[in-house]
């Protein structure tokens, strides 16, 4: 899939809940929030950690890349403007744990992906906004 | 102990399938008639409305719409309930609250809708979106069995399971369905039936997904050991959970283990019970994947055992735990928000005696909904009383 075909597909706009992550789009990374009491990482944007309720939060750059949790194969598009482009894989990808994105996974809707395999994550810039874009690197991660 | 000192006095599910002809107001008006007469009360004893909204007519207030519909203008209590597919044994859940604590005397809990036949294409267009969060999975085109489907390949990478067995809870549903007149699904089905249907979102295939319909049910909550009319065994709310964690997958902890394990254990907690006192289980399955995945969080199989367990009949009707005997929705047919409550309903004419397919000597039940991708959870049990 190439970027002008991404172009085709909806991308997403910032808004003021979730301004710090369309900020990273824009500087080209992926900024997730890091919690201050007790150091864990969310996304998306909650406004408390779910784990030790502290309010205090930064946002952080992290690798763009992650971890393939899930995918499917979707044959039938849930609205026209997908209907060009079925089937494709979608996917979820935790970039790190309580952070987890979904994404289209580009190549041969087909293809095997291994769960747990990397998957790097780049942005892309649409007419309607932003979207990530997931492509599966060779080598699978190491089990945790 | 628990302040949820009332009983389910009425239930009734409408004909379940494609009801042409009935919108979903009507649909709500013939269940609402039907619980009423099932519980021998009188309109003008209703003083408690829940509803669980509509996809085909989605009112703003949706309860006080249903209640204006009705011709209702007595009510001390009317709210909708919007936790998707738990919302009915969460309504029920809270009206037996607000009948423990006396805010209300006959409380119905009330749903219907003609997803199958009613559904305009744009309407049937929102309902399929309805629950994706627009930064962070519109823009990927995710529909409902996709989010499922995402979650059931997990489900049988963490335990290493053959995607072909996914296919038990389906073929156990229907084997129960077949004995179940009022089922919208009856032709016997085996595993090759289901894994030769059509792909929808791999790993699922459309005989893993309970298809849509048309219909309504209800049930009446009122005082506890009011005296069972009509000769009814009175059966009891003894212990209800809940849990609520996000709406949109993305949130989710986990793709594998539910909230339900959580609201399970505190509904077995409050009834005073283990799960080897219950007596036949109603497990919310919109999805065979699901199914499996919630079987294990209520306890009732191990981690990672369900489809050997729906494989070896531990889940028949006359095996260990019979789950769904009526054949759930799976092949019963699902008409999105009545859906949760056609499991109450069937819980409670298993404990009064009165089932179509009835099981001997069922004293207590568990009945589960789950909504979000299995992260909205609301559980509970229901016991019979003594009927004296």
């Amino acid at each position: 899939m190439t970027t002008a075909e991404s172009g085709d597909l909806p991308g997403a706009g910032p808004s003021s809940d979730a301004a710090a992550w369309f900020e990273g789009l824009e500087a080209g990374e992926l900024r997730v929030q890091s919690c201050l009491e007790c150091g864990r990482s969310r996304f998306p944007r909650a406004l408390l950690c779910s784990v030790c309720g502290s309010e205090r939060s930064e946002w952080r750059g992290v690798p763009a890349e992650g971890t393939l949790l899930s995918y499917t194969v979707v044959s039938r598009a849930p609205s026209p403007e997908f209907e060009p482009h079925v089937p494709y894989r979608l996917a979820l990808v935790e970039l790190q744990p309580g952070c987890t994105l979904m994404v289209q996974i580009a190549g041969a809707a087909g293809a095997a992906g291994e769960l747990d395999q990397q998957v790097r994550i780049e942005p892309i810039r649409v007419d309607s906004g932003w979207r990530l874009h997931g492509t599966l690197i060779d080598s699978p991660a190491p089990r945790s | 102990m628990t302040v949820r000192r009332a009983d389910i006095t009425g239930a009734y599910t409408s004909p379940v399938g494609r009801r042409p002809g009935l919108n979903s107001l009507e649909l709500h008006g013939e269940a609402f008639l039907g619980a009423l007469e099932d519980a021998d009360l009188a309109v003008s004893e209703v003083d408690g409305l829940i509803t669980l909204g509509s996809f085909s007519m989605p009112y703003l207030m949706h309860a006080t719409a249903i209640a204006e519909f009705l011709g209702l203008r007595q009510l001390r209590h009317a709210s909708s309930m919007n936790v998707g597919g738990a919302s009915a044994v969460a309504a029920v859940n809270l009206a037996a609250v607000l009948v423990g604590a006396g805010v209300c005397r006959h409380v119905v809990v009330l749903s219907g809708d003609d997803q199958l036949s009613g559904m305009t294409r744009d309407l049937a267009l929102r309902a399929m979106l309805a629950n994706r969060h627009a930064q962070y999975e519109g823009p990927y085109g995710p529909t409902t069995a996709a989010a499922y489907a995402m979650a059931a390949r997990r489900y049988l990478h963490e335990y290493r399971l053959d995607p072909d067995d996914l296919a038990w809870p389906s073929v156990q549903s229907r084997a129960h369905a077949v004995a179940n007149p009022a089922a919208m699904m009856r032709e016997p089905m085996s595993v090759d039936d289901v894994n030769a249907s059509k792909p929808i979102a791999e790993p699922l295939r459309m005989l893993h997904c309970a298809p849509i319909a048309d219909g309504g049910a209800a049930v009446v909550i009122g005082p506890a050991s009011s005296q069972a009319r009509g000769g009814r065994r009175p059966v009891r709310v003894a212990g209800a959970g809940e849990r609520y964690e996000n709406a949109h997958l993305v949130f989710n902890r986990s793709l594998v283990e539910s909230p339900a394990a959580a609201a399970a254990q505190e509904a077995y907690r409050e009834a005073g019970i283990g799960v080897d006192q219950l007596d036949v289980a109603l497990v919310y399955d919109a999805f065979a994947s699901s199914l499996a995945a919630t079987v294990e969080d209520l306890g009732l199989v191990s981690r990672g055992g369900a489809l050997k367990a729906f494989a070896e009949g531990e889940f028949d009707r006359s095996g260990r735990l019979p789950v769904n005997p009526h054949g759930g929705l799976l092949s019963g047919g699902h008409p999105g928000y009545p859906g949760g409550l056609f499991h109450v309903v069937e819980a409670v004419r298993q404990i009064r005696g009165t089932s179509d397919v009835q099981l001997p000597h069922v004293e207590r039940a568990v009945v589960h909904g789950s909504g979000g991708i299995m992260t909205t959870q609301a559980v509970m049990v229901l016991e019979g009383g003594d009927g004296s």
